[in-house]
Formats: structure tokens, sequence, C-alpha cells
């Protein structure tokens, strides 16, 4: 028997769950292994130390104080729904003040004309603009199907403007002007 | 309906007096769990009352076909886990002198000799206890302080039984070699 086997006995005998022939395998093991006896006797003595150890008693006003932190429940939802009611009140009165003034608005012939009139002159505009778009798309599509050297000369133009403000930027601009030599990476 | 459920069943509607007299009848087991687990006797009682006021604020979700005692240790023992981990970070030591306890002094009758035993008893057990890592210490204390059965203690620790089975034979494996190392045999010996 190796030392694992003769641990998982000793462990089956302090849970006091060993057969019979168990525990004779394990006396006679323990008989000859002395690393394993030795290991035996401390188990039995830290059980017997841990089994004879008393339950520490908690300080005499333990009850009282822990009493005293408890959170009071009852104070917390009076609270939390006081607190509820003046947000919800807060939110709905103007909400229906609002509601009343816009339907006394609404509800005037007038109003409900022009309204009407400049919702139709809205969608109106929205359509030429909607017509004016397409139709530059379409005669730009025609224009670039005829000619189509105009998008390679655009590109070479802004390939140009780009060109000549780095050209500038690098020339005219005071900080590359007037940049200090870095003596630190020089004596390195 | 016993006693206990009773008084959960106030609690739980926001009955502190009923609540009160759980603390009442669970402050023994939760205040040793805590003093075995932090072996410090002013944070075990700092956490046994933080145990009991998250037992409070979450008994909506205790269901009572567990034992409530269970579910307050497990509470107490996770709570202990954390605190243990905070002074870790902390760069506490857990192994720091413990101071005299009182509680085991408290046979006004014993003999100055039996009172000494007993001190050097208790030092020796937390001692020991302070060898285990911090799960292996949870197991080993409800099986021996609370009689627990390893499905018992792993409802508790909300793990299975193999692995309760698995953590008492390392952490008793370790304690034997602590032991041996310590010459315990020889020491209980003395003390017994």
């Amino acid at each position: 028997m190796d030392h694992e086997q003769s641990y998982a006995l000793m462990m089956d005998a302090l849970d006091g769950v060993i057969s019979n022939t168990e525990q004779e395998t394990l006396n006679q093991h323990l008989l000859i292994c002395n690393d394993c006896r030795y290991e035996w006797e401390s188990l039995q003595a830290i059980d017997f130390l841990f089994m004879e150890a008393p339950m520490v008693e908690p300080p005499p006003n333990f009850v009282q104080t822990t009493m005293a932190q408890l959170p009071n429940y009852r104070l917390r939802v009076w609270t939390a729904s006081f607190a509820y009611l003046f947000l919800l009140l807060g939110g709905l009165i103007p909400a229906l003040g609002m509601g009343f003034f816009s339907w006394q608005l609404v509800t005037q012939p007038v109003l409900v004309g022009v309204i009407g009139q400049t919702a139709g002159e809205l969608l109106r505009i929205g359509q030429i603009l909607f017509n004016a778009f397409f139709q530059i798309m379409g005669s730009t599509g025609d224009l670039l199907g005829q000619y189509p050297a105009i998008p390679g000369m655009l590109f070479i133009m802004l390939g140009s403007i780009a060109l000549w403000i780095s050209i500038y930027e690098r020339a005219f601009s005071p900080q590359w002007a007037f940049a200090p030599i870095n003596n630190n990476r020089r004596s390195r | 309906m016993n006693e206990e459920a009773l008084w959960l069943e106030q609690a739980r509607q926001g009955d502190q007096v009923a609540f009160g007299k759980l603390v009442e009848a669970y402050q023994r087991p939760v205040f040793n769990l805590a003093y075995r687990m932090l072996n410090n006797r002013g944070e075990a009682e700092e956490a046994a009352q933080d145990a009991f006021i998250k037992a409070y604020t979450r008994l909506s979700s205790y269901k009572p076909e567990h034992k409530f005692s269970t579910w307050l240790l497990s509470i107490t023992s996770n709570h202990c886990i954390d605190i243990i981990r905070k002074r870790r970070m902390l760069q506490l030591s857990i192994d720091e002198p413990l101071p005299p306890h009182p509680a085991l002094h408290s046979e006004p009758d014993a003999s100055p000799e039996r009172q000494a035993v007993n001190q050097e008893r208790s030092e020796l057990v937390q001692e020991l206890l302070a060898t285990l890592p911090e799960d292996y210490r949870q197991a080993v204390i409800l099986r021996y302080w609370y009689e627990y059965s390893y499905e018992e203690i792993a409802e508790a620790l909300d793990t299975t039984v193999s692995a309760i089975k698995s953590r008492l034979f390392r952490a008793r494996k370790q304690l034997a070699e602590t032991g041996t190392e310590m010459n315990i045999t020889a020491t209980v010996g003395h003390l017994a």
C-alpha cells in the first residue's frame, strides 16, 4: 500500500466510516511505515485538539450592537414612496398643463387651417429639392459619360492643390523655419 | 410551524424584533466561525455583525427548503473570505500574535493551570488553522466545530461533495505535516 492509499484510509478512520478489514490493513501498514505512523499520530492529535476546542463566545452586548445597525426598512420604504410621489407629481403637473394648452390651441379652426397649409408647403418644397437633386446627378452622369477625361483632370487638379499647400506649409511655417537644433541628440 | 420558521416569516416582513430572536439564537456559531476564520476578535465581531445585516437584507432570497443555519453560515464564511482577501491586499499578516481570548477563560472555577492550558490549546488551534488556505480552513471549521456532513459543507460553500472531500483530505494532510514538524503529538499529550 502506498502513502496515498494509506492517507485515504486515515481520512475514513477519522470520519468513522472505515470498515474492520480496512482498519486492519491500515494498522498493518502503520507498523511498517514510520512516515505514515508519525503523520497518523499527528492527525489524531489535531483531530483531538479541534474536537476539544470550544465554540468561542461573542461579546455580551453583541445582539444589541447588531440590532442597532440593522437598516430600518419601513422608514426606507416610506421615504422612497414620498420621494417617488414628489417626483411623479413634479413631472406630471407641468405635463398636464402643457397638454391642456396644446389642446386649446389645436382645436381652434383657423390654427388647424394654417398648420395644414404649412405642412403642404413643406411637402412641396421637399419634393422640388428631391427632383432637383436627381436631375443634377443625371446630367453629371451624362457629362462624365461624354467626356471621360474630366474626372482625370479633376484628380490632377486636386493633387496639385494638395502638393502646393504642403510646400507652402513647409516653407513658411514659423515652427519649421526656426526649429531649434537638438543638441541632446547630437551629444549622444 | 416551528419557532424559527415563525421568526423568519415575521423578519421577512420587516419585523426587527423577530430578527433579533434569530440573532440571539445564532450569535455563537456565527461569531465562532468568524473568529476561527479571521483569527482576530475585533474583526470577528465586525464580520459577524455584517453577516447578520447581510442576512437581514437578503432574507427575501432565502429558500426555506435549506436550513437557515447553513444559509447564515454560508454568508458568514463568504464574508470572512472577502475580509481575508482585502486584508491580503493591504499586506497585513494573518499570523499576527493573538490576544488572549477571554471566552476561553470563562471557567471561573478553573485553576490557573487549567486556564493556562486552555489558552495554550486555543493558540495552537488558531496557529494550525492559520497555516491553511482560506477555502481549506472553511471546510475544516465547518467539519469540526459544526459537525457538518460533507453534503452540508458542500451546500454551505456552494460546491460539490467531491470538492469538499478533496479539500478536507488536503487540509488534513497539510495539518498533519505541520503537526509532525511541530511535534504536535507531544504538545497535545502534554496539554491533555
